[in-house]
């Protein structure tokens, strides 16, 4: 049984002219110690989908159905103060987009993480600075460190320090939001090698959101494409970027510059994702999509399996692109 | 999109005359003291954020500058359209030396040599429409004395980005568009003077990769069919390469590597370039590995290492880094590398 | 999500639907139209003009206490009467008669007496005696006796006069004797005022009034009694009788009597009462309105645009001319206004203008701050860059790009400093500072307190205008503050 089941969630956004549908119907599942990728442009639903597991919802945002299992609970029937005690940080965190800027700049960064320690588990301030430590260790940060203000930290060092947060209560599933967007590559690479160390060796499951594909294919194990709140495309890294079949994961991988390939054209999609106030009907995607015919504005496609591995498309013509044509030719 | 083919941008660089000569040019941010610092008489410190910069654009080419934040490229960038007053150096364009421009002269040189940048969301004044945006240029430089005659330069610069059409975009707010289109409307404000040149700094770093693709095609349409000269600045390599006629790597203020795209991607000479293209990663589940990187920081450009920049962080530094700072040379044709063991 | 951040223009529609949803901020919004609707209409909300003086007794009540407080039940209304040749009746005339003749435009009552006829040649010897027979022995007074019925049912005033200007043109062996009398309903009869003349006599004024020392001399009363209450005891009609004798002389003697006039003031006069002076307090409330408003919208315009415009220049410009503004602003800002305000309007002179520039002098230093740090961070946006990247010159950059994004801070910055003007105003003019000429409701509690509205209680005197503040500096305070609300939502708390 996989460690986090998510099936058919549903957070929809109240908004004054109407629910914005950022998750709609998502289901994905992790295995322990495995990596999911979740792709798509900004505005897709990723975020929304992440503080939805975490249950960390705007006062406007509210949960319209579906399940999240944690090892067989669901925890979407929690009451909330069940889940802040013994769900969010202890079994599932999460490091926020642009975390590392929100680090106080008065406090030691040891001191930080410690109160983090000490706001979700009953130990001594001892145990928690030992704790600490071992976490600054474990993110590749010199322990020694610890009284340091976040100042004088790199970027790359302060989002370890988050991460380490993030780690403080030892959970089972860590969701990152973008964790290394403002980082340069060099740091970003250095960011993303420590965590995927971290994850082996606690054996972490992971959910990496990010518009950058190249890090899920360099990072994660599973990929997940949303596009305008739902997935449209589910598998393991391999299948998905070797055959994309989904016309958005395809132009979207295609899309991707990759400077180790032979030298192309760059490709893009036209047009631009959809209002999610009136996201159009059928297929969120015809109005972009060049295969579009009648069905597809009319009829919402399944998320269907196709070949093996668990490699899922949600599309009317999937027929035609499992024979592999190049649909953006251009 | 126009049919331009990958064959067609692999052109010989090379040929053609030069139109951007950049020579020695730096740019130093002085440092404030306190006032303790002042009575001390400390020596006035800068953040040296281009030092000593010299290469040429040459006609119809696409340049591309790449290096990690705080490298200096958006500065030097700045620099050479004197947005910033260089500390000191020589900007030649054409035949006009840019650095010893009056202000009225630079003022029309503006219309040669125009800039994009890296936010849409940013460059455009919010209380303006499309309209007005682009026409703006075109009421600084007095080419157009009121809105209406302004009409048919605006389409034709939205035709020139594609949006078409015009009518349609041209009492709209920025907000009111996609990340893409503003930033096409950030092109065509810089196109509609008809520049011979554009920085382009980072234009697309801000929008989702799907539609990178349009922003990046365009300017690589504008250099093949109009001739227009790009400054491509960009922390991504991977872009840089597929449209760059040359790419220069920046560190610290410096230019370490410069030469043809291929070239320099394919066999990078600098231990930077290399390290730089090992770090990026490569959307292709079958070449997982974490490429080595170079240890440590970039240090602060305030004081930056003596000798070779690079030598701290360097694994094939050696004493001499330390000591002697290494020049660009040319290590084939068009490929230079400033590095004192890159060659042997 | 991010793409929040850029702080988008704002339609006058839009901000309108906005607006209209806040409640604090149409209530504000409508005392204000109150306000202006009254600052215009003034001259129709009220008969008199705030320069009109003796309309009623000092400090009179508002006669709306009449039918509240027992205590008023039937105070004296003003009554003031014009006495011309129509008025008077000629209740008595020998030797004489009341014509009516117009001088310079006014009706001017003429008592004519006709004359001696002494040209007659006396005829000597017998004839003479037989003539003599025929004269009186003494020259005989002739008597023209003028009145006027007042109706009083009011309980006893604190005080009446009659005021008029006389001349007589008469030749030199006349005399000439006037006298003022008012008999009661009882018939009594107070002989307040007497003057006896030979020949011609050149204008002169008669002010009869019942707090005349002179007057209650006359009277048989001490310095501390009141005549008024004595006269005018009970209800009923009196008689003012304006009686003129002559003893004629060669020439017709003519006795002019111009401008008389008949008062009572009110203990009680209009809306809001009278002031130490009688002016109607209702009057001044609505007048000071006018200035109140125009004290206020312009000083706060007016500061705020020296403040905008220091504010963009040194925000942009930056260096020596920043350096040195930003530290006139932390001198003006060091010092307390209030006093300042004192010591500069007594010396500059008390005007309306000058108070609207010292209050502006002194209230541009909040609004220059607030604008240089907004510009500050605006010449850094790319917008402007990219406008410099086109050429553009500073001016150009600061007119366009800073001042329209500066707009909505100094917008509603402004409708907040509107009530501070008033309120300094208010205060200037209660220290005495304030343009006497003009009614403002500061000079109302200036008067309000000198001339004593506290030791007499008359609290319609301080309230009105004390409430009439509070209330427009509160609905500006409200409408500023929906306008930030709107607006400047990041801004809402500092301001």
């Amino acid at each position: 049984m996989a460690l986090l089941e998510v099936r058919d969630l549903k957070m929809y956004y109240k908004t004054l002219r109407g629910h914005v549908k950022a998750v709609d119907s998502v289901s994905f599942d992790i295995e322990r110690g495995k990596a999911l990728g979740i792709a798509g442009e900004s505005g897709c639903g990723k975020t929304s989908m992440a503080v939805t597991v975490l249950r960390l919802l705007p006062s406007n945002g509210k949960i319209h159905g579906g399940s999240v299992k944690l090892d067989g609970v669901d925890i979407v029937k929690l009451d909330d103060e069940e889940f802040r005690k013994s769900i969010r940080w202890k079994k599932i965190s999460m490091v926020f987009q642009g975390a590392m800027n929100a680090l106080n700049p008065v406090h030691r960064v040891g001191d930080q993480i410690v109160e983090a320690i000490l706001a979700h588990e009953d130990v001594s301030h001892q145990e928690a600075v030992t704790r600490a430590e071992e976490l600054l260790d474990m993110v590749g940060i010199n322990p020694k460190r610890y009284k340091e203000y976040p100042h004088e930290f790199s970027g790359g060092m302060k989002q370890r320090v988050v991460i380490a947060m993030a780690l403080a209560c030892n959970p089972d599933v860590i969701i990152a939001d973008e964790p290394t967007t403002a980082l340069d590559v060099m740091v970003q690479s250095q960011v993303l090698k420590a965590m995927e160390d971290l994850r082996k060796r606690l054996d972490l499951s992971m959910i990496l959101i990010t518009h950058d594909l190249s890090v899920i294919a360099q990072t994660c194990d599973n990929i997940a494409i949303m596009y305008a709140g739902k997935i449209v495309e589910y598998g393991n890294v391999i299948d998905v970027f070797d055959h994309p079949t989904h016309p958005y994961g395809m132009g979207l991988v295609k899309s991707f510059p990759n400077i180790k390939a032979e030298r192309t054209r760059v490709r893009s999609l036209p047009g631009f994702p959809p209002n999610l106030l009136a996201p159009p009907k059928g297929c969120r995607f015809h109005p972009r999509c060049p295969l579009a015919g009648d069905i597809c504005m009319e009829e919402e496609p399944e998320l269907i399996e196709i070949g093996s591995n668990s490699h899922k498309v949600a599309c009317h013509k999937v027929d035609m692109l499992e024979r592999g044509v190049d649909i953006w030719e251009q | 999109m126009g049919a331009v083919s990958a064959t067609e941008q692999e052109r010989s660089v090379g040929h053609g005359e030069v139109i951007l000569d950049v020579e020695n040019l730096v740019k130093y941010f002085p440092l404030r003291r306190g006032i303790g610092q002042s009575l001390r008489r400390e020596p006035e410190r800068a953040v040296k954020a281009v030092d000593g910069v010299s290469f040429n654009v040459k006609k119809g080419e696409l340049f591309g500058v790449v290096g990690e934040s705080g490298c200096g490229k958006t500065t030097m960038g700045r620099t050479i359209l004197r947005l910033l007053e260089p500390t000191a150096g020589r900007v030649t364009f054409e035949d006009i030396e840019v650095t010893a421009l009056s202000v009225e002269q630079l003022k029309q040189l503006r219309t040669r040599m125009q800039i994009i940048f890296q936010d849409p969301y940013e460059s455009m004044n919010p209380r303006l429409d499309v309209h007005r945006i682009i026409a703006e240029p075109l009421r600084i430089q007095g080419m157009v004395s009121n809105s209406k005659d302004a009409i048919p330069y605006i389409e034709k610069a939205l035709e020139d980005v594609e949006m078409t059409p015009p009518e349609e975009y041209l009492y709209r707010y920025p907000h009111e568009l996609s990340g893409g289109q503003r930033q096409r409307i950030a092109v065509a404000r810089a196109l509609v003077l008809n520049p011979e040149f554009i920085v382009a700094d980072e234009p697309v770093s801000m929008l989702d990769v799907s539609i990178r693709g349009e922003i990046l095609n365009l300017m690589l349409n504008l250099s093949r069919e109009r001739g227009v000269t790009f400054l491509y600045i960009t922390h991504d390599l991977a872009t840089a390469r597929h449209i760059c006629d040359r790419i220069a790597v920046m560190y610290l203020g410096k230019m370490v590597e410069k030469g043809p795209t291929d070239s320099l991607v394919k066999h990078p000479l600098h231990p930077y370039t290399r390290a730089l293209i090992g770090a990026v990663f490569v959307p292709d589940p079958k070449r997982k590995g974490f490429g080595k990187v170079l240890k440590g920081e970039v240090p602060s450009p305030v004081d930056p290492p003596s000798g070779c920049r690079l030598h701290p962080r360097c694994p094939i530094a050696q004493d001499i880094c330390k000591e002697v700072e290494p020049e660009l040379v040319s290590a084939d044709d068009n490929h230079m590398v400033a590095c004192h063991f890159a060659l042997g | 999500m991010s793409k929040n951040k850029t702080q988008t223009g704002i339609s006058a529609p839009t901000f309108w639907e906005q607006y209209r949803r806040k409640p604090l901020g149409m209530v504000g919004l409508s005392i204000v139209i109150v306000y202006v609707f009254v600052a215009i209409f003034a001259p129709f909300l009220t008969p008199y003009n705030p320069k009109q003086i003796l309309l009623a007794d000092r400090i009179a009540a508002p006669i709306w206490f009449r039918s509240v407080l027992p205590k008023y039940d039937d105070a004296p209304s003003t009554i003031r009467t014009t006495l011309g040749p129509d008025e008077w009746a000629v209740s008595e005339a020998t030797g004489g008669r009341l014509v009516a003749e117009e001088l310079e435009g006014a009706a001017v009552s003429v008592i004519e007496f006709e004359p001696v006829l002494k040209d007659e040649v006396i005829p000597e010897g017998e004839a003479a005696l037989l003539e003599i027979e025929e004269y009186p022995k003494e020259p005989e007074k002739s008597v023209v006796e003028l009145s006027y019925v007042v109706p009083y049912s009011y309980s006893p005033p604190k005080t009446f006069g009659l005021t008029f200007n006389y001349w007589v043109d008469a030749s030199s062996d006349s005399k000439t004797e006037l006298e003022f009398v008012i008999e009661t309903p009882e018939g009594k009869q107070y002989n307040l005022w007497g003057k006896s003349y030979s020949g011609t006599l050149g204008s002169q004024p008669a002010r009869i009034d019942s707090r005349d020392l002179t007057l209650k001399q006359r009277l048989g009363l001490t310095i501390f009694d009141d005549p008024a209450p004595r006269v005018f005891s009970s209800k009923g009609d009196y008689r003012l009788l304006l009686t003129a004798r002559s003893i004629p002389g060669e020439e017709p003697t003519r006795v002019y009597i111009s401008n008389a006039e008949f008062y009572i003031p009110g203990n009680v006069h209009g809306l809001l009462g009278a002031d130490h002076m009688g002016a109607d307090l209702w009057t001044q409330l609505i007048y000071g309105t006018r200035i109140s408003l125009s004290i206020g919208l312009s000083a706060a315009a007016i500061s705020v645009a020296v403040g905008t415009a220091v504010g963009i220049i040194c925000g942009y410009l930056g260096g020596v001319v920043d350096e040195f503004m930003m530290r006139v602003v932390d001198v003006l800002m060091a010092i307390p206004t209030l006093p300042i305000l004192i010591i500069l309007g007594a010396i500059l002179g008390k005007s309306v203008w000058n108070i609207v520039l010292l209050i502006s002098a002194f209230a541009w230093m909040g609004t220059a701050r607030l604008v240089r740090s907004q510009t500050l961070s605006l010449r850094e946006r790319v917008f402007v860059e990219s406008a410099k990247a086109s050429g553009a010159s500073d001016a150009y950059v600061m007119l366009v790009h800073i001042l329209p994004n500066v707009l909505p801070l100094v917008f509603a910055g402004m409708v907040l400093r509107i009530p501070s003007a008033i309120l300094t105003e208010a205060s200037l003019s209660f220290l005495g500072l304030g343009d006497p000429r003009v009614a403002t409701w500061g000079r109302m509690l200036h008067n309000a307190r000198g001339f004593g509205a506290f030791t007499t209680l008359a609290w319609w005197w301080l309230v009105p205008p004390g409430l009439a503040i509070t209330f427009l500096s509160l609905a500006f305070v409200f409408i500023g503050n929906t306008v930030n609300e709107i607006l400047n939502p990041r801004y809402r708390e500092r301001s």
